[in-house]
């Protein structure tokens, strides 16, 4: 690189940081206007879009030279993220450019993977489905998707197998992560998707963060409430976790509980709140309703039953159970009543067998103080994944689920798809399929006899791996036939039957839907290497040999959808008349704009900071849920059971396999910042990956005092599951009882989900990554 | 040679010092940025792996950083 180059870009950036330091809207100096901007002298286009990472959906500027991505930066313009990433975007240039990416489909022969052409490998894919439907009926077939797949992508999967075959078996990987958030909002507001936005950070006097390492998982966020923090001297924080995360040090209380004893906890902050008379009545009388579950069946208690079952969660009490302290239970209840209040969650609720329970409680904190629908203040569910709410939750992509908000379950909206989809009538089934840990153990019954996943790597990232990798690649008479859709070889490609190379990211144009509502599109900027091509067009491909095999209506799909942005128009009809009505989101607008919130009913319409508010929610001003009795600022939860939002009263109780003599400590796992779930792509930049070249184990020293560990020892990770060899890391973080494992490691020694429980929320099915009972020893 | 431009978060009234220790650092220089509570940061290592761990270790270590945040990674050098 000559110096005039060298300057250039040492100028750039400079540039760059002041301009995204500031939060201002400006450019970097050589560039000018808003997208695809040419650098004459130097050659280089920059292109708007959204980062592959997480559901923060920062958005970035993609530096490309021809077929070359060669720099990232964050783009100033973007409303919410202004311009900021973290380490894991600014090395998507190298991930999308690696060696190692998947070129030419392969199809597994005498135990080996041998090439094989697209046709013969879409006639093969396709002759497996075809004849297990026609053998077995649509149930012997089973789709398993990603809420990293593109948001036309999970649609045309979602169309294909409800509303053609006619099977609910259609799953994804958010089951792992965000169902318990879902079966939150929905148990508690009756929709799902949270009302508030990134906007909030800046208004909130208190933000909560609970079951969530926002420093380390959601870095960018993570800074927004630092600088919130600093503009608002009176703003203050408090953590949930039982391990001492990297937030804890700016955190004006941080409650750590036995791990799995958080319920306890949130109901003793409600009996303070409501002791100390800081409800907010008004609302409360307006807005909610108290319901508790008697025999199977939801029953109305009123307020004062709700008063009366916290009686038994008074702080010193709670403390005894909990192990938090009564005085900081007492501290967090005043500041989040002190509001306005925002709380943030991820993982570290949903990963639960009481996930929707303790989403429920979170709900409950929020609607008994009136801290909701108001700038500042929001219960937040954040994702792991950058399409999980536009992808998955929002089109449906669930067993149960039909797009926005419909359900399986109701003959109205099994109807409406199949008149608005053109299937047969009836095809539809009103049974939800296999969730995703029954779709595993159904596959290694050899009940689902051929099954297609995408964008995931489920030989990695589910629990109770033994029999999920068993039930996917074990030889046996009859075993099923695997599908995978990947970029990069995986745990799972491994263990397929057929491997199909698929686009990434800039390699293809769609739309990803972030936490706040956000619906931003990336768009194509180079081509898929070797033979490579979109999930789309593969599945695309799939439907009309499905079709011509007499197991799909003819027409159904072949002819009706060329590329993504043809198939845009029937998404954005789907929605329509529903509360996520984003007719307004046109193609044109999304290319445009830096994304937009839903709803967003008209193309003039700017889309939605707060749902369920008169004034911003346009659901509350046309159509069914209109309302112009209402004043501006006033909330409806026109969702809601008679409009009114439901204040919960949920059993307190603990983990599925809480630790015991056999197995005295707790395992939970989580992430680190430089590396994302199962590693795939951030182990291909060899930055990150030597930033954690190995998995690591971390222990409490009063633990390692009595074990006589420390650190770089190599421990065995024992559960009633499985094992896992990983060195140790003395640090004071986990609290004594517990350990704690990152899971982004591949390497089958030290892959920490060998060990994980796959016991489930018994209302949203995600398992309980986040405890259960291990033994320790030096080996 | 990698070029990073980053920014960190420092504690209110530690800008100062954050600079003059963020310059002890080897390829490290700071400059102003209107904001009293950031240093911007330019980073010029021999390889990208020695600039990411600058961020992800040293940088990070220094007292009254809170974080750091990369805005701008060069790798044209790397591909060319």
């Amino acid at each position: 690189m000559d110096n005039s180059r060298r300057d250039f870009i040492k100028a750039s950036a400079m540039a760059s940081v002041a301009t995204v330091a500031v939060g201002g809207t400006g450019v970097v100096a050589g560039e000018s206007g808003e997208t695809a901007k040419t650098s004459q002298a130097q050659k280089v286009q920059w292109t708007k879009s959204v980062c592959r990472f997480c559901g923060t959906g920062c958005g970035v500027m993609i530096g490309h030279k021809g077929e070359q991505i060669v720099a990232m930066r964050g783009d100033p313009e973007h409303p919410t993220t202004k311009g900021l990433v973290c380490a894991k975007s600014l090395f998507l240039p190298k991930i999308v450019h690696s060696k190692d990416r998947l070129t030419t489909p392969m199809v597994r022969k005498d135990g080996k993977f041998v090439p094989i052409s697209w046709d013969d490998a879409m006639e093969l894919m396709a002759d497996k489905f075809a004849k297990a439907i026609k053998k077995h009926g649509p149930d012997s077939v089973a789709y398993y998707g990603s809420g990293q797949a593109m948001t036309e992508e999970s649609y045309l999967c979602n169309r294909l197998f409800k509303g053609g075959i006619g099977t609910n078996n259609v799953e994804g990987n958010p089951r792992l992560c965000m169902a318990s958030a879902v079966g939150g909002y929905v148990t508690t507001f009756g929709k799902d998707e949270p009302m508030g936005c990134y906007d909030d950070i800046w208004e909130a006097n208190t933000i909560f963060l609970i079951g969530s390492n926002t420093a380390e998982c959601h870095p960018v966020i993570f800074d927004q409430i630092l600088a919130a923090k600093q503009r608002n001297r009176r703003l203050n924080i408090i953590t949930l976790d039982p391990r001492k995360n990297p937030i804890v040090s700016v955190s004006r209380v941080h409650l750590a509980p036995v791990p799995g004893y958080d319920l306890a906890v949130l109901h003793s902050m409600a009996h303070c709140i409501i002791r100390d008379g800081k409800h907010d009545k008004a609302f409360i009388e307006k807005n909610c309703q108290f319901k508790t579950v008697k025999d199977g069946k939801p029953i109305n208690v009123g307020f004062d039953g709700y008063v009366d079952f916290l009686k038994d969660f008074t702080p010193e009490r709670t403390e005894m159970t909990t192990g938090v302290p009564a005085k900081d239970i007492e501290e967090a209840a005043r500041l989040f009543s002190y509001g306005p209040t925002m709380s943030i969650w991820t993982m570290g609720l949903n990963q639960r067998i009481r996930g929707v329970w303790v989403n429920n409680l979170m709900h409950n904190l929020h609607l008994i103080t009136g801290n909701i629908s108001k700038p500042g203040a929001s219960p937040f569910s954040m994702t792991g994944q950058p399409n999980a709410c536009g992808g998955v939750r929002d089109t449906g992509t669930l067993c149960h689920l039909l797009p926005y908000g419909r359900s399986v379950k109701k003959e109205e909206d099994r109807q409406f798809f199949e008149k608005f989809w053109g299937s047969k009538p009836g095809t539809i089934k009103p049974k939800p399929g296999l969730h995703t840990v029954a779709m595993f153990r159904a596959l290694g019954e050899n009940k689902i006899k051929a099954m297609v996943m995408l964008t995931t790597n489920p030989g990695h990232s589910m629990p109770n791996l033994h029999p999920v990798r068993d039930a996917m690649g074990k030889e046996r008479k009859d075993k099923p036939f695997i599908v995978v859709l990947d970029i990069f070889p995986t745990r799972t490609t491994e263990i397929a039957d057929l491997v199909l190379p698929a686009a990434m990211w800039s390699e293809k144009t769609g739309v990803f839907g972030m936490s706040e509502r956000r619906y931003q599109i990336h768009p194509q900027i180079k081509s898929p290497p070797g033979d490579a091509r979109s999930d789309f067009d593969i599945m695309l491909d799939f439907a009309g040999r499905l079709e011509d095999k007499g197991v799909v209506k003819k027409g159904y799909i072949k002819g009706k959808f060329k590329t993504t942005d043809d198939i845009w128009d029937e998404i954005r009809l789907a929605s329509k008349d529903t509360p996520y009505d984003f007719m307004g989101i046109t193609r044109e607008r999304l290319h445009k704009e830096r994304g937009l919130r839903w709803p967003c009913p008209t193309e003039d319409h700017p889309g939605t900071a707060r749902r369920f508010v008169k004034g911003d929610d346009p659901t509350l001003d046309h159509g069914k849920y209109a309302d112009n009795t209402l004043f501006p600022g006033e909330t409806k939860f026109y969702t809601a059971p008679d409009d009114r939002a439901i204040v919960w009263l949920r059993p307190a109780l603990g983990p599925a396999e809480p630790a015991d003599k056999e197995y005295p400590f707790v395992l939970s796992t989580g992430r680190v910042m430089e590396h994302w779930h199962t590693g795939t792509m951030t182990m291909k930049a060899e930055e990150l990956r030597r930033a954690y070249p190995h998995c690591f184990m971390e222990i409490n020293p009063k633990d390692a005092r009595e074990m006589q560990i420390q650190s770089g020892d190599m421990i065995k990770i024992t559960s009633r599951r499985g094992e896992a060899k990983i060195r140790a890391r003395v640090v004071d973080m986990p609290q004594p009882g517990t350990v704690f494992v990152p899971m982004h490691w591949e390497d089958k020694d030290s892959l920490i989900n060998f060990v994980c429980i796959d016991a489930f929320d018994p209302g949203s099915k995600q398992p309980e990554f986040k405890m259960c009972a291990v033994k320790l020893e030096k080996v | 040679m990698a070029i990073v431009g980053a920014f960190a978060r420092v504690d209110s009234g530690q800008n100062a010092s954050c600079q003059r220790l963020l310059c002890e650092l080897a390829g490290v220089s700071t400059f102003e940025i209107n904001d009293p509570d950031k240093v911007g940061i330019l980073i010029e290592a021999d390889t990208l792996d020695q600039a990411h761990s600058m961020v992800s270790q040293k940088i990070r270590s220094i007292p009254g950083v809170l974080g750091v945040w990369p805005v701008y990674v060069n790798t044209e050098d790397e591909q060319d």
